[in-house]
């Protein structure tokens, strides 16, 4: 038996031994990418109109970010003190104060009403759009903390764009330098969320390195591979697929806690987006379910009970 | 460790039912649930190694294809640098990007093999055997050969007719025993793979 040589990846070592702990977003083109790959995603899935509804909220998040100008930052001193004992700088709820982030959710349900909606998310849009800013805020809050009811869990879709839109905007103006892990790298270093998922590649570009993806600011962070990002162990760690397909979205389980994370290779589709992705591969999360593992954190954008 | 496994949950299809998929007005989901019933999951698993060519011991990442856990036969695929090892960062030479090659090589020395003197085949022999034969062989050659003292009388435990050559992707560990062994046998020609 012979095998075929593989053909080795020609790397930049200088490039290949720099990578960086952490990315922070660029906005407005990450919504705007997410917002195509959603509506390339969309075509003959089965989630069609809901892929293409994302697709169209991604692209009002980008919108928000273009027309408002953006909300402030915490004090910069406060932000370095932060950082310098290991804290997230933008955790907790600090960035709810002043107006922005409930003039990005007006913004966001206007651009979204202006098309064709189902009647539920009508009514949920005229419901939001009724609401005090107190009311507003709670719900934030509950968005945040990761314990939204079941009977919000339209009204959260919308809230969640929106505080994204405002945690990405204000990550992105942060000096990069400087962030530490947090929770041995199992949250985010920025705003303390949970990773909605990872990412891998492009190997070929030298980039075989893997990444988290934080649910609310949108940052990346570096986690060590073969390492389960939800409870940090190293052992009894897989990959689950689905077999036939080209397993671009993949599920890292763990044996240790029997939760997973998904893990996107982006050199076998170099378009692939965390959120939209995700989402996508709801069919994966089904079949994962079923062999007993857990998901280790939810999407926003998909609540279930 | 803790853990807390708040936020760890099973996403179901009666999950989906009552999801913001649904609070929507996007449907229950059961087409997703349709469109993946007739699939079944594949496993595989990444392990790391460390490149057994040199002392410079690169992390290597092996991929295996297949369900261990199941008792299926289970394949090793590609071999990678590890791109989390500080030592090469993903990269690998020429020989270690051949690993699986090395692997899967059809001449590759799977058990320990016998030739006997003037023969032109091979055995296969069993451990037992081969450990046996080492050792008395090894014994015979340091009983002819120990030198205990120099000309000048001193004590110098000398067993100069016999190596030995020691791997390079060994722990701190195994290194440590490898030279207590070898030394304390008297062996002077002492190497590692590393110089190969």
């Amino acid at each position: 038996m012979t095998t075929k040589a593989p053909i080795a990846n020609t790397v930049d070592i200088g490039k290949a031994a720099s990578a960086a702990f952490l990315r922070l977003p660029e906005v407005p083109a990450l919504f705007r990418k997410r917002a195509a790959r959603f509506q390339r995603l969309a075509l003959g899935h089965p989630l069609e109109p809901f892929l293409r509804f994302m697709g169209r909220l991604a692209e009002a998040q980008a919108e928000a970010v273009r027309a408002l100008k953006p909300g402030g930052l915490p004090d910069a001193r406060e932000i370095e003190a932060a950082k310098a004992d290991g804290l997230p700088p933008l955790g907790g709820d600090g960035l709810l104060e002043g107006s922005y982030w409930r003039g990005v959710l007006t913004a966001i349900l206007k651009s979204v009403a202006d098309g064709d909606v189902p009647e539920e998310t009508r009514q949920v849009i005229e419901e939001l759009n009724k609401e005090a800013p107190a009311i507003l805020d709670g719900r934030a809050r509950a968005v945040l903390s990761d314990d939204v009811p079941e009977a919000s869990r339209g009204a959260a879709v919308f809230i969640a764009a929106s505080l994204q839109v405002r945690w990405a905007v204000a990550a992105s103006m942060l000096p990069p330098e400087g962030f530490q892990p947090l929770e041995d790298g199992r949250r985010c270093p920025v705003c303390a969320q949970a990773p909605l998922a990872s990412t891998i590649g492009p190997a070929s570009e030298g980039q075989s390195t893997r990444y988290l993806h934080c649910r609310l600011c949108t940052s990346s962070w570096n986690y060590v591979r073969i390492k389960c990002a939800a409870c940090g162990s190293t052992e009894g760690i897989a990959y689950h697929g689905i077999e036939g397909t080209d397993q671009a979205v993949r599920g890292e389980t763990c044996d240790s806690c029997h939760g997973y994370v998904k893990i996107l290779s982006t050199e076998k589709d170099q378009g692939l987006d965390p959120m939209a992705d995700d989402i996508a591969t709801t069919g994966l999360d089904l079949m994962l379910a079923e062999g007993g593992w857990e998901r280790a954190s939810a999407n926003p954008f998909l609540l279930t009970t | 460790m803790t853990l807390s496994r708040r936020g760890f949950f099973r996403l179901t299809g009666t999950g989906l039912a009552g999801s913001s998929l649904a609070a929507l007005g996007f449907g229950a989901g059961e087409a997703v649930a349709a469109s993946v019933r007739p699939f079944k999951l594949a496993r595989a698993t990444e392990t790391r190694n460390t490149c057994p060519y040199c002392s410079v011991s690169c992390g290597v990442i092996l991929y295996t294809q297949g369900d261990r856990a199941k008792n299926a036969k289970s394949e090793i695929i590609h071999v990678e640098g590890d791109p989390d090892h500080p030592v090469n960062r993903g990269t690998l030479c020429p020989k270690g990007a051949s690993l699986l090659d090395f692997i899967k090589s059809p001449t590759r020395v799977k058990y320990p093999m016998h030739r006997t003197a003037g023969s032109r085949e091979w055995k296969r022999v069993s451990w037992e055997f081969a450990l046996d034969r080492i050792s008395k062989l090894m014994k015979e050659d340091r009983d002819k050969n120990f030198v205990a003292k120099n000309s000048d009388g001193v004590t110098v435990n000398r067993w100069p007719t016999v190596g030995f050559l020691a791997a390079s992707a060994t722990s701190n560990e195994t290194a440590f025993m490898t030279y207590k062994v070898v030394r304390s046998s008297g062996m002077v020609v002492f190497d590692n793979q590393a110089r190969v």
